[in-house]
């Protein structure tokens, strides 16, 4: 069958895309999400991806045109058999992939000595002051006492310090014999549901069949499920407006968020809520809260509750390093500070709050230290490492159960993609994106379960094989589910009365 | 007993937190030992009895109604209270972002029972404490906001709104709290009223006609409803019966118990202590037009304050607020107006 590929919208306003060039050739093989050309709108260029897998067989559009939107720019080839046969063929490639991965020690061999120490890596007075600062605080395991230079942060510095954070294999195993394979395993599970369920609802955006907008989580995945891998049944978490990963981390079915996001009634928010919204009460996840830094002080009333009714639960709070920056931040962790209550504040520090680079809002290396001046306890974690935000996380739930009080966590970790759909990362650097890239949390995972013997190759192409199915399942059944009902739209707001009209 | 409008709430909170372990009450200064209670006496004491249900916070408004949001989804019945109404502005976003839209958009799936309670009223302190704020939170869905003018009003709707699942903001009046002792201000008006020993409510969503009247119909709050009832004493003299509808709750508002009078009275006055712009007068207003407007036998009159902040100027804040004689002069108008 032919399919035709046409041009996006791309951004609200521009329906004028100039083409600048082909990036592939007629008769080429393509795999959806490849990208195809560059194009340019009035705000930004950017490379275009497929929709479609299958071979090209024209590319119609004109290299250096103007391109209206809708417009057919080529036609591949993807017959369902020609697309099965493809599948069959990529599920092989995996296994061939991970074999030639067997034979090369450096993907297997994560022991950190091959990542470059700090002391290979110039350190000016800021990291060394952090080296010593951070040793302190990490042998008492405990409170921050004072604030590193003023200086600002670099993206490099960033860089360089989070290594002080990451783990030996020898600490990794030591994770791994404590939380069991099958729990490590189902770890691993989640981590790749989360990244395949972003990366095909991605390609359902720019297909134009997803309606609203989304904010991905691709390479933050250690966190949410390190974190939420430590919590109990009775716990709950609140998320953000990048919250696909927190979602599937605890547990919503992805049928509920992919149904969510196709504003469908059988979405976890009767398709009330939408991308930004996910989360259902009921599975130990409050709505997600879209507003930066909102659902810092519900989670600490949250935690309140469970102190006043005496109940063993934690309230998570997870939230960026831009909403370290907002006033309900202060006021909603010296609140918590102070009445001492079962919570712990993540804050996923990736770096940049939608396009602004933290070292131009912050003037502290560590997010963490903030905690300080609250009278807090502050912790890092290396975000890139599931088992390391485990542990961290484990820590700091257990001191919030114990009633010890909350805790400020920051991972630092990193987007593998756009803040929001369409957004082409010019604002950060090639050499930023590429380091992180090397820190990929799940090829990282991967590649210690292999080498512990935890997965063999077979079973992790049959993982994901299965992950592939269970997200076609769930974007039939958000795609098939029913539209709510023009009278729906008054439902649900009151418990007990009617909605005046 | 008879009580003061501070005294009723104090022992609406006080019943309703004796009898449900799940109420509590979060805000400034409210249980200090040897602090007042509130900026309105309004929680004086409570603290003896219920230490650990009484929650001092730092001055952190968008704490204070983000705590009590999280806490209300977890099944307790926060009672949130700001020292001035002015101050709900610092926790716009938890107020309007999250506890009146959490529900809906978590497709019905929780409940946000936060009760917020709110001073209000032009009262000699300048634009930032002296603001009346109702207007701001009428366009907002999902949110019940009651405003009640007597002691006996205000306890009944403080505990209906305890009970309420749905978030219930309270405005209360800084005259009306009483008029005696620590409460003893220029202005301070006499609302207390005896209130019964039993338990009683006052429903959420119904407004009450506090003096039955056939030529016109006037709709009036707080501090107003008591000056739309001086003034429709001294028109009766002047051979004018005024209908005094109060309405308690500004949303939902009983608007059937007002078309029904104007049906009637063919005329009405909406006397409000806010700016005129896009106050509740133009949203009764417009209701009319929609609804009955061949009743009218007068155009709708709005008796409001300028479209400006709140004066100090005793001088400029006794032109600000629609007084007696004004309610009087305006009522005359509509009356002698000729098709």
């Amino acid at each position: 069958m032919m399919s035709e590929i046409k041009m996006p919208q791309l951004g609200q306003t521009s329906d004028e895309i100039r083409l600048i060039k082909w990036i592939v050739k007629e008769g080429q093989e393509v795999k959806r999400g490849q990208a195809l050309c560059e194009v340019e709108t009035d705000k930004v260029t950017m490379e275009l991806e497929s929709v479609e897998s299958g071979i090209i067989t024209k590319l119609i559009a004109q290299p250096d045109s103007q391109i209206k939107t809708g417009e057919v720019i080529a036609i591949v080839e993807n017959s369902m058999k020609a697309m099965s046969a493809n599948r069959e063929k990529n599920a092989e490639g995996k296994n061939v992939v991970s074999s030639k991965h067997t034979n090369d020690s450096e993907f297997l061999n994560i022991d950190d000595r091959k990542v470059p120490s700090i002391e290979q890596i110039p350190i000016n007075t800021t990291v060394k002051t952090e080296l010593k600062f951070k040793k302190n605080a990490l042998n008492k395991n405990e409170k921050f006492t004072k604030s590193t230079p003023e200086k600002g942060i670099s993206n490099k510095n960033i860089l360089e310090t989070t290594k002080v954070f990451i783990l030996t294999t020898k600490e990794k195993k030591k994770i791994l014999d404590e939380i069991g394979t099958q729990k490590a395993v189902q770890m691993y599970m989640k981590m790749t549901l989360i990244r395949s369920f972003e990366e095909r609802i991605k390609l359902l955006f720019l297909e134009g069949k997803m309606p609203g907008t989304i904010h991905q989580y691709i390479g933050q995945e250690a966190c949410a499920v390190g974190v939420c891998s430590a919590l109990e049944q009775n716990d709950i978490i609140a998320s953000t407006h990048r919250p696909h990963g927190h979602a599937i981390a605890r547990g919503i079915p992805i049928n509920e968020i992919m149904a969510e996001l196709y504003g469908k009634t059988t979405g976890c928010c009767k398709g009330k809520g939408g991308s930004m919204h996910i989360g259902d009460l009921s599975k130990g996840m409050l709505p997600a809260i879209a507003i930066v830094g909102g659902n810092i002080p519900i989670v600490g009333g949250m935690a309140m509750a469970f102190k006043l009714k005496n109940q063993s639960r934690v309230a998570i709070s997870f939230f960026g390093e831009g909403a370290t920056n907002e006033g309900a931040f202060h006021e909603g962790l010296n609140m918590a500070a102070v009445y001492n209550i079962p919570a712990v504040f993540v804050c996923e520090n990736n770096s940049y709050a939608a396009s602004t680079p933290a070292s131009l809002t912050i003037k502290i290396q560590n997010i963490a230290e903030r905690a300080c001046a609250y009278g807090m306890r502050g912790d890092i974690g290396d975000g890139m490492d599931v088992l390391n935000v485990y542990q961290h996380a484990k820590k700091a739930i257990d001191i919030a159960r114990s009633g010890q009080g909350p805790s400020l966590l920051e991972l630092k970790t990193f987007r593998l993609c756009g803040h929001s759909r369409r957004d082409p990362c010019n604002y950060m650097s090639k050499e930023e994106r590429e380091y992180w890239k090397g820190k990929d949390p799940i090829t990282l995972y991967e590649g210690f379960l292999l080498s512990e013997s935890v997965l063999d190759k077979d079973f992790l192409s049959k993982i994901k094989n299965n992950i592939e199915l269970e997200i076609d399942k769930a974007i039939e059944f958000g795609q098939n589910s029913p539209d709510p009902k023009p009278e729906d739209i008054f439902k649900d707001l009151y418990v007990d009365m009617e909605v005046p009209r | 007993m008879k009580l003061s409008v501070a005294e009723a709430l104090r022992k609406a909170i006080y019943d309703e937190m004796k009898r449900d372990s799940n109420v509590f009450c979060i805000g400034e200064d409210i249980a200090i030992q040897g602090g007042f209670g509130g900026a309105f006496t309004v929680t004086l004491g409570l603290e003896k009895e219920f230490r650990d249900r009484m929650i001092d916070t730092p001055v952190s408004e968008i704490g204070i109604f983000g705590y009590a949001c999280g806490a209300a989804i977890m099944g307790m019945r926060p009672i949130a209270d700001v020292q001035y109404g002015d101050f709900l502005l610092c926790a716009m976003d938890q107020i309007i972002n999250q506890i009146a839209k959490l529900r809906y958009m978590s497709g019905g799936k929780i409940k946000v029972p936060v009760v917020m309670r709110a001073p209000v009223g032009v009262t000699g302190r300048g634009a930032q404490h002296s603001q009346c704020l109702e207007p701001y939170f009428l366009g907002c869905p999902g949110i019940k906001i009651v405003a009640p003018s007597t002691a006996y009003d205000a306890c009944g709707l403080l505990r209906a709104a305890v009970r309420d699942d749905d978030p219930v903001l309270m405005f209360e009046h800084k005259l009306l709290y009483g008029s005696k002792g620590m409460r003893q201000e220029t202005g301070a008006f006499d609302a207390s009223s005896e209130i019964p020993d039993e338990d009683y409510i006052v429903p959420i969503g119904k407004g009450i006609i506090r003096r039955p009247g056939k030529d016109i119909t006037i709709v009036a709050s707080l501090l107003m409803m008591h000056f739309s009832m001086m003034a429709a004493e001294i028109l009766e003299k002047e051979g004018i019966s005024c209908e005094v509808i109060d309405p308690r709750t500004l949303w939902p508002i009983d608007i059937d118990l007002i078309l029904d009078s104007v049906k009637k009275t063919g005329r009405i006055a909406i006397v409000e202590e806010s700016p005129k712009q896009h106050g509740i007068g133009a949203e009764i207003g417009v209701q009319i037009s929609e609804r009955i407007v061949d009743y009218l036998i007068a155009p709708v009159t709005r008796i409001a304050a300028p479209n400006t902040p709140a004066p100090f100027s005793p001088v400029l804040e006794k032109i600000y607020i629609p007084q007696v004689e004004r309610i009087v002069s305006t009522v005359k108008k509509v009356l002698n107006y000729q098709i």
